[in-house]
């Protein structure tokens, strides 16, 4: 067999070469880092609306009134457009309102890019979901969204393999992040008529027009046959239910526990809202397989999980598709996890009036 | 064993233990050989 190395010296550089690859995050530090807003202006299309996030954290500076943020169940279940007007006739002005979405489920991913948006503009309510779906730990975007030199010290009280499976993400980054030092990102092409990945496949109408919301106009199974449908009966805001003393028998917690890296970033974001005197809201959107239950079923009374402030509703999903058949329930979704265009639409006149109430709210939930 | 074969050996064992640290690496996070989109694709 032949030897794996020709002389020493082609085996010494092999290891220093290994060496340096490992010890790059280490020893790049910030200088060697391009701005935080070249991670969201070179991320992947097909990893979600990164460039739309671009505009909201790093271009616009006004302050934001309401945004509902996180991964795709909250990122195609609102229909923000509605929220904002609603907001501005309450208000008297216009109201602020957005939606940040994307792919794949995680409190990690959701704290680094909470944090880069209220270090950069004021958020008065913060709307978020439940990011944990049994999805690994980092984050899909691990490799671009953490970036060891800024981000070490938020993964201090982690247990080690979590630790070193953000440095792993953190090797792969590095390359990206020294060419972003070489030169800059193209700017996204935003000419008229050009449908991105996601507008496409969804049958979605243009992200930026609908302040952030992912619209899918595709039927149940990702049918491409999709049908406008708006349930007969009248919706019925007065049956959403703001978590509290006398509505909690109509939340169930039935877990299964938050694993301790989830929360150590759900905590972490909990604080960060709280240091910029930002509302957090959990809200619970409903799955297509909880159809008929009876109450809202949350995996954790999040405040007390956080040990922080933050409001919790939701509709019971008996409640909510109440007169609805089975069938008819399908064309609310584009699968059993995800709200489409019809769905969007029906959830969304539900919860708004309550979300507006918290917002005006002075109360500490 | 002379200076250089200890030398070599030596260099042998970094190797081994290089490899050893990506391979732990690679346990920890659940991408570190694998593309991203062939993990992910969906909204």
């Amino acid at each position: 067999m032949s030897p794996a190395f020709s002389s020493p010296k082609s085996a010494a550089g092999f290891a220093l070469l290994l060496l340096l690859l490992l010890l790059a995050p280490a020893l790049a530090g910030r200088a060697l880092l391009p701005p935080r807003d070249q991670i969201y202006s070179s991320a992947p299309e097909r990893w979600g609306p990164y460039a739309y996030f671009h505009r909201q954290i790093f271009e616009e500076t006004n302050e934001a009134d309401i945004v509902f943020m996180g991964s795709s169940h909250i990122g195609c279940g609102i229909d923000t457009p509605r929220v904002q007007r609603e907001l501005s006739r309450k208000l008297g002005r216009d109201a602020t309102v957005f939606s940040l979405g994307w792919p794949y489920a995680g409190f990690d991913g959701l704290y680094f890019i909470a944090r880069d948006l209220l270090q950069h503009r004021r958020v008065k309510m913060l709307v978020i979901q439940d990011e944990f779906a049994g999805t690994p730990i980092p984050h899909f975007a691990a490799s671009r969204l953490f970036r060891f030199a800024d981000d070490a010290e938020v993964l201090r009280g982690l247990p080690l393999n979590v630790q070193a499976g953000f440095y792993a993400e953190a090797i792969r980054g590095m390359p990206r992040n020294l060419l972003g030092l070489v030169r800059p990102n193209l700017p996204v092409d935003a000419s008229p008529g050009r449908t991105n990945a996601w507008e496409g496949f969804y049958h979605a109408p243009g992200i930026e027009s609908r302040l952030g919301t992912l619209t899918a106009r595709i039927g149940f199974d990702y049918d491409p046959e999709f049908a406008d449908f708006t349930p007969a009966t009248p919706a019925l805001p007065a049956e959403v239910r703001v978590y509290s003393a006398e509505t909690k028998s109509d939340f169930e917690f039935s877990g299964p526990p938050t694993p301790p890296a989830q929360l150590h970033f759900a905590r972490q974001l909990a604080e960060l809202a709280k240091a910029h005197g930002t509302k957090l809201v959990f809200i619970h959107l409903p799955e297509f397989t909880e159809m008929r239950a009876e109450n809202i079923h949350e995996r954790e009374i999040w405040p007390e999980a956080l040990g922080a402030d933050a409001a919790m509703l939701g509709v019971p999903p008996a409640k909510l598709f109440r007169g609805i058949s089975d069938d008819e329930v399908r064309k609310l979704y584009y699968d059993p996890g995800h709200l489409n265009q019809n769905g969007q639409a029906w959830f969304t006149q539900f919860i708004t009036p309550a979300l507006l109430d918290i917002y005006e709210s002075k109360a500490n939930f | 064993m002379n200076r250089k074969q200890i030398f070599e050996r030596l260099l042998y064992v970094l190797i081994v233990a290089l490899s050893l640290v990506v391979l732990g690496l690679a346990a920890c996070s659940p991408r570190f050989f694998t593309d991203n989109k062939a993990v992910y694709q969906g909204f």
